[in-house]
């Protein structure tokens, strides 16, 4: 459990944007991932079933709760929600020349928090689940133009914010 | 056009290595012993308490073999029932479809007496209390309900 409950916990806290949820998610994969402990153990593919367990109750769980009278397929649009998020942007009152992994990780995943729902988890599917974007668009309930287009916004609406807090594209590359 | 394209990708690589550069967030301290405290309580709540599927197989195949039983015997006792034959119940029925057609012939009888204009503002003024409370539906929802 110690080996995986970083990679489970960083899943579910990414995909849901709740720290108190995705604890209760990694407990309830974890609660899982005991009952199939004779399949599991020594099996080279745990971690990937525990994080594919996580991505479906985080998905479940914003499905059933977070938007429990509008499903994914029928959040505003990008355009709508793209306003607000970008009044949203903190002025950066420091610049942040030379910042170490774990600062970054903290900047990046605020400025993931940052995004419209939508936008994030879509970004999050494609490049940290590595998910195809046809599956994304299956997950999400959303046709497949619309995954396109949150993910091509959603990338440059990252950028935008990292930058106002003063990373600089070679530090964004590094 | 193709610049776009070359642009997107070069933004798509970008964001793609930034991201995958990440370290994990480190889960909370107290993320094993929830889990841990949770099994343990699992484990001590009784096995008939459990769902099914996590009971014991001898109770399970005993539990299923029960509920056959009871299937069988329910059904045996059915089948040793006195034969009822459809006639009495028909005519039961109609017995009591009887002061129904009573009831349609008075309402019938009724409407005749009460002016049209009087039948007209009622059925105006019902579509009007509908359209009011699926409009005051609409705002609690709206208000109530839908996130923002």
């Amino acid at each position: 459990m110690r080996a995986y409950q970083d990679m489970v916990f960083t899943t579910a806290a990414r995909l849901t944007g709740r720290d108190a949820q995705a604890e209760d998610i990694a407990q309830e994969v974890f609660l899982r991932a005991y009952q199939h402990f004779e399949q599991l153990r020594g099996n080279a593919s745990a971690g990937g079933w525990l994080k594919t367990v996580a991505r479906n109750l985080s998905l479940n769980y914003l499905t059933r709760h977070r938007r429990r009278w509008q499903p994914f397929s029928q959040l505003p649009p990008a355009d709508e929600e793209d306003a607000s998020a970008e009044l949203q942007i903190p002025v950066p009152d420091t610049h942040l020349a030379d910042i170490s992994l774990e600062e970054r990780r903290a900047l990046v995943d605020d400025a993931l928090g940052r995004l419209p729902e939508r936008q994030r988890l879509s970004l999050v599917l494609y490049h940290f689940e590595e998910l195809p974007y046809d599956e994304i668009a299956k997950q999400l309930g959303v046709p497949l133009a619309t995954v396109k287009s949150d993910i091509h916004r959603a990338r440059h609406a990252l950028l935008k914010q990292l930058q106002s807090r003063g990373m600089s594209a070679d530090m964004l590359e590094a | 056009m193709a610049a776009d394209r070359d642009t997107d990708s070069a933004l798509e690589r970008q964001v793609h290595a930034l991201l995958r550069s990440l370290p994990p967030r480190a889960a909370p301290e107290r993320l094993a012993a929830r889990v841990l405290e949770q099994l343990a309580q699992r484990a001590a709540t009784p096995w008939w308490r459990r769902q099914v599927v996590q009971w014991p197989t001898p109770a399970r195949l005993s539990f299923a073999l029960l509920a056959l039983a009871l299937m069988l015997l329910s059904l045996a006792g059915s089948a040793s029932l006195p034969h009822v034959t459809a006639a009495p119940v028909i005519a039961w029925g109609q017995h009591l479809l009887a002061p129904l057609g009573v009831l349609s012939r008075l309402l019938v009888a009724l409407v005749g007496l009460v002016p049209m204009a009087w039948l007209e503002a009622f059925l105006v003024l019902a579509v009007l209390a509908y359209l009011f409370l699926f409009g005051l539906g609409a705002a609690a929802y709206r208000l109530l309900f839908l996130p923002r």
